[in-house]
């Protein structure tokens, strides 16, 4: 039974004004001389062929009619749908409008709006207790650090100084994850080659295994974005996959920027849950490798900002391929 | 205007604004050419200047990396119109520097 009604609110209505307008239109004069409101001396009309034509026109009009109506009882309803599943992507899109459509569509119109507020305000408090706290942990930890520099076996010291390390580097993090939403860093012609090649060469410095080629036309992006965005791909690469495989290249419209390394990869069930902040698998847990699980976060974050995007998948040769692409804007 | 450097964010300025980012070894060279344009400076002294932590101490080190830097600052290596090579003796930063 279900199978038989249409999908649509649009379907639907036009089903319904097609039956109505059908009914009143060929078989109403009958309806009223059977309801007696009517009376005719007139013979019943019989079938003639020649009236088939006139026959096709009528029931055209009353088709378009259908259609036409269908379209505008549905109109709001399909703004009101696109309007909620562009909120449901982005939540700091612009709020639904709420002057346009029949009453009960700018009721529901509101109440979209009121709960995108109610849960950015949720999200805004969240963001600045995680700040606060963050903070807050800085003093007590530096104070850590000055006092453990008195401890006296030099095996103790040094693995306090690591925990203490890792304690800041995971404060830092967070808190620049945090700061993520506010940055209006300019946007300059970036010679984006120049900018992976840096990168790479500082790794190398630090004894890291990277290789880079390719080649692309500059682009209009916010640098240091940029930079943080490659900077914590390319940390994954040498965290999970050892070394860094870097090919740049371009299209028409975007600058690819691909990352290999030579890991375990990602399981296909995980490629997406990794992006979520504070994300980690199991074995990145349990291996006790340092991160926060935010870098990735951060990363798609700046990307999207440039109107970029990252996306991760496993190459067939094994290992995981980050790819950053960044679109080519005048 | 010519060529800038940002010191803060590591990274040049062509006289086209397209900014062009430098590696930590690129930046702390052209810092010591900057310190000391106009003047013939040994291998040696740059390679003092320049070392990083882990770099490897030899010679062709600093022959790469200037060819990195005129690579960044478009100078053709062939006839070089910023950084020179002096024969036997170093490179020479020619510029007028001003901040
Ligand atoms: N190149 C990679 N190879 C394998 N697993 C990865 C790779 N990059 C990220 N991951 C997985 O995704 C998780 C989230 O990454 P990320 O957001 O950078 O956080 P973090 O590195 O701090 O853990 C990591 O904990 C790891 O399990
Ligand atoms: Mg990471």
């Amino acid at each position: 039974m279900k199978s038989l009604v249409p999908d649509t609110l649009f379907l639907r209505l036009f089903l319904l004004l097609f039956c109505i307008l059908s009914v009143s239109f060929f078989a109403g004069r009958e309806i009223f001389i059977t309801l007696g409101l009517e009376h005719t001396n007139a013979v019943p009309r019989q079938f003639n062929p020649f009236r088939l034509n006139i026959f096709l026109i009528r029931f055209f009009a009353v088709a378009v009619t259908a259609w036409i109506a269908a379209i505008w009882l549905s109109k709001p309803i399909k703004h009101l749908a696109q309007a909620a599943d562009q909120l449901g992507k982005n939540l700091n899109s612009p709020p639904i409008d709420e002057t346009s459509g029949p009453s009960e569509v700018r009721q529901a119109s509101k109440v979209f709006n009121q709960m995108q507020a109610r849960v950015q305000q949720q999200l805004e408090e969240r963001n600045r207790f995680l700040a606060a706290v963050s903070h807050d942990l800085r003093t007590p930890l530096t104070r850590l650090r000055l006092r453990a520099e008195k401890i006296g076996t030099q095996e103790l010291k040094s693995a306090v100084r690591e925990d203490i390390n890792e304690m800041t580097s995971i404060i830092d993090t967070t808190l620049e994850y945090l700061r993520g939403d506010q940055q209006p860093e300019a946007t300059c012609l970036l010679d984006i080659v120049a900018l992976v090649d840096s990168l790479a060469q500082d790794a190398r410095e630090n004894g890291k295994d990277i290789s880079v080629s390719g080649n692309a036309h500059p682009v209009k992006l916010q640098p240091l974005a940029i930079r943080r965005c490659l900077n914590n791909l390319i940390e994954n690469a040498f965290r999970y996959g050892e070394r860094a495989t870097i090919v740049i290249g371009e299209t028409e419209s975007e600058v690819v920027i691909a990352i290999h390394d030579a890991g375990p990869g990602i399981p296909e069930d995980k490629l997406e849950a990794v992006f979520a902040p504070f994300y980690r698998l199991e074995a990145s847990r349990s291996r006790h490798t340092g991160g926060v699980g935010l870098g990735l976060a951060i990363a798609r974050d700046m990307a999207v900002k440039q109107g970029g995007n990252i996306t991760l998948k496993n190459s067939p040769q094994g290992g995981l391929i980050a790819t950053l692409i960044l679109p080519k804007r005048p | 205007m010519g060529w800038r450097l940002n010191f803060i964010l590591r990274q040049l300025v062509s006289p086209e604004e397209l900014v062009i980012p430098l590696s930590n070894a690129e930046f702390r060279l052209l810092a010591v050419f900057i310190e000391h344009p106009n003047r013939a400076l040994t291998r040696e002294y740059l390679l003092d200047a320049t070392q990083g932590r882990d770099m490897d101490v030899f010679d062709r080190s600093i022959d790469i990396l200037v060819s990195r830097l005129r690579q960044k600052l478009n100078d053709d290596p062939r006839t070089p119109s910023m950084i020179k090579t002096i024969r036997g003796e170093g490179y020479l930063f020619d510029a007028k520097v001003s901040r």
